[in-house]
């Protein structure tokens, strides 16, 4: 039942949704006025295991914040299905599909019955219309977000040597 | 009606006048003599009153006179009346036809001139630009005749009654054809800046609303208002002059017909006191003379409409005289069935400063090949399939279709033989259907391009829509319906459905399904809906009327759920008014409230009203606004706020209450929501369902669609859902439709058609990895040897199912052949592919 989604019964859904929102990169830096806007407008979805959120191709256009259960990354190649990690409750992905259209390159498959928060790509981009000088504060988070995964390409690259080198750059876009 | 020799941006203005009004233009000159004469007539009476029956005192023929003049002077209002009504006729029928014209050619101009011509520009010329030509065709005949005629009139009779004075009161017409031409020279002048001007405002205007997203995403309010106003400021200026010399034309031909009474009198008051002229006779040429007045200014009059008209007319066909690439239909044959094999040798399209955007492609196909066209943005692969379609024109090479050169193909024999598939398609407002349908309508219906033929079966349509993979979308479409609640064995057959579907998934579908339960409390559901549970019947009791009927009213007081509701709407009205303050226009935003977009207002200053009052201090308006949002509540939907528990139970229990009072006093104004009862008022899914969905999302809708669809065709009702569906209406240019909904429809269409030639311009781009290979795999097994498709292809992994695949760079084709044999080369695709792993 949806009134079972909720993690904490003493406040609404958008209260909790505010809470969580406050602390996830792309949002965390936006006016309060604009993060109540965001908390407001998503939308908690229930996927049984099994279910996929996104699946390779599809431009689905969503950011998800996995609120309990797990969901596993999945990359697709020649019919072979390869694992890449699995995100545990907790994790928010998805944002630079919110920002421009894009088919996936993953499937993301819910490891367990799961709950996640849901923003559409539509919502964000009516409240960047009203709101245009928010476009600058996300494309920031966006990018010390790309920076910091770099820096953890590159702590790989350390690790593993010259195999992975190639990869190395996405920082440089 | 194509077949006019002389296109119409080369028609003179003049060739409009018999235009489909002969008959009314030869009507109307013979009521222009009629009433010619008319006119005269009020003149010879009134001399002869007062000299034959006031000076002789004979009163048998003052009232002769008097009833000649007066039916006259009717006779002449009747026809004047019968003359503007003819007239206005024909300058409507002129004005429609060059529309109609004009705007059957604009379709056919070629594309490149609409990127630099904006939509306004087009509208402006169609709708305002020709309404002066119009005016002017109206008048064409009419008003010169009947003003010269009226003129010619009264000038034998002024000669009639004295030469000499008639022939000093008459020069003055002649110095007045020397001045007005050069003052209406400047008008004209002014005329064209002002269209100039006016059409480029209005595509500034355009420009600056359909991009409006963009200059508020960039805060450019200034500078695209600073555009705006030095147009505006610029046609002020213009239109203060021309409407400056257009005064005075009028000016100075007033000043000059003014004079003539002042002839009249100083040379008729001397001629009467010398006993050469009668006094009657004098009264008769000083109101000849006024009455030269009228019939003078209309032709001034005239002649401005004329020049303006005569202005916007040229300048809107000489903007439109393009020459027309290619002509419609053959003139004198059917169009050509033509082998579906293309070829092109040395094909290049140059835009000038030696910019190529195809650069000598050669290439050939065989009837019933596939070609991908492949290579990096901007390297041609679009304009090169666009060229093969006619779309586009080639500067120079060849590029045949079935041997026929394409740039002397008609559009007939292009479409004959040729589907092209955009990456944008553009969808028409209307329904699913008639979008299907667009293709076939346009070449095979009324009017159509080629022969006549019968609409596709729905078997047909309902197999293009699982080829093109939109058959899911329009059966969610259908399934979101309401029904007329006259079709009663659709109700009856859909009822059946319900059962099966409760006895079969009732258990696996609760996840997502909130099914219509008469004991439990329902989240997605209204609080009014859950009071009531049922569809009411008198009107009284329809959601928006219940704050107003005082027996609902009352039996919230008795089940102690106005004070509870009235706390909760309050808090629900703050926090929505809190967070939606900043945004209040937005609708999207407010389908997670119980406030709708227009009230929004009303609740931001009820909330303000109330908010150091205590719940028993508002009042009844107050209360009565605050118990509606209550009503509309449904804590499933509104996350805003919680809704309490003991609430629920109350509602519950009032739900109880409400049936037993309602049963007891009013029997029939509510339809209980039953198992074996359709519901009106909800969609067929809902009804299937009994329930309602928990989330709109496209996972969970597809997911009830999967156990849903069996039962539809077990009781042969799947059909039935698709064809409402396809009435689904799409909404202006296709809004309501996602990109890929869109495409997955362009592409029906086309498949509908069953060209033998296909061009697909990157049409699956908006799809999923599983949307396109069930297309790949339509083009692949059904298409495959009979049609020849030319893909232009984004994404890599279907290559393999493609005879040729050519590699574009830079408008040339720089490698082609089998996949095979272009990854073992090593060239540029083994790299394009290398590097996409």
């Amino acid at each position: 039942m949806n009134s079972s989604m909720n993690t904490n019964e003493e406040c609404s859904e958008f209260l909790s949704n505010l809470a969580i929102l406050r602390q996830t990169h792309v949002f965390s830096s936006l006016p309060m006025e604009a993060v109540k806007l965001f908390a407001y407008l998503c939308t908690r979805e229930l996927y049984k295991q099994g279910d996929y959120l996104f699946k390779a191709g599809e431009d689905d256009g969503c950011s998800y914040y996995i609120l309990t259960g797990s969901a596993d990354l999945i990359l697709e190649s020649d019919g072979k299905a390869d694992l890449v990690r699995n995100y545990p409750k907790e994790s928010f992905l998805g944002a630079l599909s919110m920002l421009a259209p894009m088919p996936r390159q993953f499937s993301l498959k819910a490891a367990n019955d799961l709950t996640a928060i849901v923003m559409t790509r539509e919502k964000l981009s009516k409240v960047i219309e009203k709101f245009p000088e928010l476009t600058l504060q996300i494309v920031k988070a966006v990018a010390r977000k790309i920076d910091q995964s770099e820096k953890q390409a590159i702590e790989g690259f350390r690790k593993l040597g010259d195999d992975v080198k190639d990869l190395l750059g996405t920082s440089l876009i | 009606m194509e077949k006019k020799e002389q296109p119409i941006v080369k028609r003179s203005l003049g060739s409009w006048i018999l235009e489909g009004s002969a008959l009314l233009q030869v009507l109307l000159v013979v009521i222009i003599l009629i009433t010619v004469l008319t006119r005269v007539i009020p003149l010879e009476m009134q001399k002869r009153i007062i000299n034959e029956a006031i000076f002789l005192r004979k009163m048998d023929l003052l009232v002769l006179y008097c009833i000649i003049y007066l039916s006259s002077v009717v006779a002449a209002s009747l026809l004047k009346f019968a003359i503007n009504v003819i007239q206005t006729m024909i300058s409507q029928r002129a004005t429609a036809a060059m529309r109609s014209h004009l705007f059957q050619h604009i379709l056919t101009m070629p594309l490149d001139f609409f990127r630099t011509t904006q939509p306004g520009t087009v509208v402006n010329s169609l709708v305002n630009e020709l309404a002066l030509p119009g005016n002017f065709i109206g008048m064409a005949v009419a008003t010169p005749l009947i003003n010269i005629l009226t003129l010619v009139a009264f000038a034998v009779y002024l000669f009639w009654l004295n030469p000499l004075l008639a022939g000093i009161s008459l020069t003055i017409y002649p110095m007045m054809l020397v001045v007005i031409p050069i003052l209406q020279r400047r008008v004209n002048r002014e005329n064209r800046r002002r269209v100039n001007v006016s059409r480029a405002l209005s595509s500034t205007i355009v420009e600056s609303i359909s991009g409006l997203h963009e200059v508020q995403a960039n805060g450019a309010f200034n500078l695209e208002h600073r555009k705006f106003f030095l147009l505006v400021d610029r046609l002020k200026s213009i239109r203060i002059q021309w409407n400056l010399f257009k005064s005075a034309v009028k000016v100075t031909n007033n000043l000059f017909t003014s004079l003539g009474p002042v002839v009249i009198f100083v040379l008729g008051g001397y001629l009467t006191m010398r006993g050469q002229l009668e006094l009657g006779a004098l009264v008769a040429f000083l109101s000849a003379q006024e009455k030269l007045y009228d019939p003078w200014k209309e032709l001034i009059e005239f002649y401005q409409i004329y020049q303006d008209g005569s202005v916007s007319y040229q300048k809107t066909m000489q903007f439109y005289d393009l020459p027309v690439a290619q002509k419609l239909l053959p003139l004198d044959r059917a169009p050509l069935e033509l082998t579906p094999s293309i070829e092109t040798e040395n094909l290049t399209l140059e835009i000038g400063q030696g910019l190529k955007l195809l650069d000598k492609v050669t290439l050939k196909l065989n009837p019933g090949e596939h070609l991908a066209l492949v290579g990096f943005s901007g390297s041609g692969k679009s304009t090169l399939a666009l060229c093969l379609a006619q779309l586009f024109p080639y500067t120079s090479g060849k590029a045949t279709l079935g041997k026929v050169e394409i740039s002397n193909l008609t559009r007939a024999d292009m479409v004959n033989t040729m589907g092209v598939v955009s990456q944008n398609p553009f969808i028409f407002s209307g329904t699913i259907k008639e979008n299907l349908l667009y293709a076939h309508a346009a070449l095979h219906g009324e009017g159509g391009m080629l022969e006549q033929k019968g609409e596709p079966t729905l078997d047909d349509l309902i197999s293009m829509l699982q080829q093109s993979g939109i058959f899911v979308d329009v059966l969610r479409f259908g399934l979101n319906t309401i029904i007329h609640p006259d079709d009663r064995a659709l109700a009856a057959t859909i009822i059946r459905v319900r059962k099966h579907f409760q006895k079969e998934f009732g258990d696996e579908i609760n996840e997502w399904v909130e099914f219509f339960n008469e004991t439990k409390y329902l989240n997605y559901s209204s609080i009014s809906d859950n009071i009531i549970f049922g569809t009411p019947i008198d009107t009284e009791f329809q959601a928006n009327s219940l704050t107003k009927n005082p027996f609902f009213m009352q039996f919230l007081d008795q089940a102690d759920l106005s004070t509870p509701l009235l706390a909760l709407a309050r808090n629900l009205a703050e926090q929505t008014v809190d967070i939606l303050k900043i945004i209040p226009d937005e609708a999207l935003f407010f389908d997670q409230s119980p406030i709708r977009p227009e009230e929004f207002d009303t609740y931001n200053t009820l909330v303000t009203e109330i908010r150091t009052k205590a719940l028993h201090q508002i009042d009844p308006a107050q209360r009565s606004a605050l118990l509606e949002l209550a009503l509309r509540f449904a804590p499933g939907i509104h996350k805003t706020v919680l809704m309490p528990d003991h609430l629920k139970t109350l509602v519950l229990e009032g739900r109880c209450m409400f049936r037993e009072n309602i049963l007891n006093t009013r029997p029939n104004a509510i339809s209980f929501l039953q198992e074996n009862s359709y519901i009106h008022t909800h969609t067929i899914l809902n009804n299937i369902l009994f329930g309602r969905t928990k989330s709109v999302s496209p996972h969970v809708q597809e997911r009830i669609n999967q156990f849903i669809v069996h039962l539809l065709v077990e009781e042969d009702l799947l059909e039935k859902v698709i064809e409402i569906g396809m009435d689904f209406d799409v909404g202006t240019s296709g809004n309501r439709l996602s990109g890929g909904q869109r495409q997955k429809l362009a592409i029906a269409r086309a498949f509908l058609r069953a060209p033998s030639v296909l061009i697909m311009d990157e049409a699956t781009s908006a799809l999923d990895n599983r949307s396109q290979q069930r297309i790949q795999n339509v083009l692949s097994r059904r298409f495959k040897g009979k049609t020849t498709l030319i893909a232009v292809v984004h994404r890599l992994d279907n290559l393999k199912a493609y005879d040729k695949v050519a590699f574009m760079k830079s408008g040339k084709i720089v490698e082609m052949g089998s996949y095979d044999e272009l990854i073992k080369q090593r060239g540029y695709l083994y790299e394009l592919i290398h590097e996409h792993q």
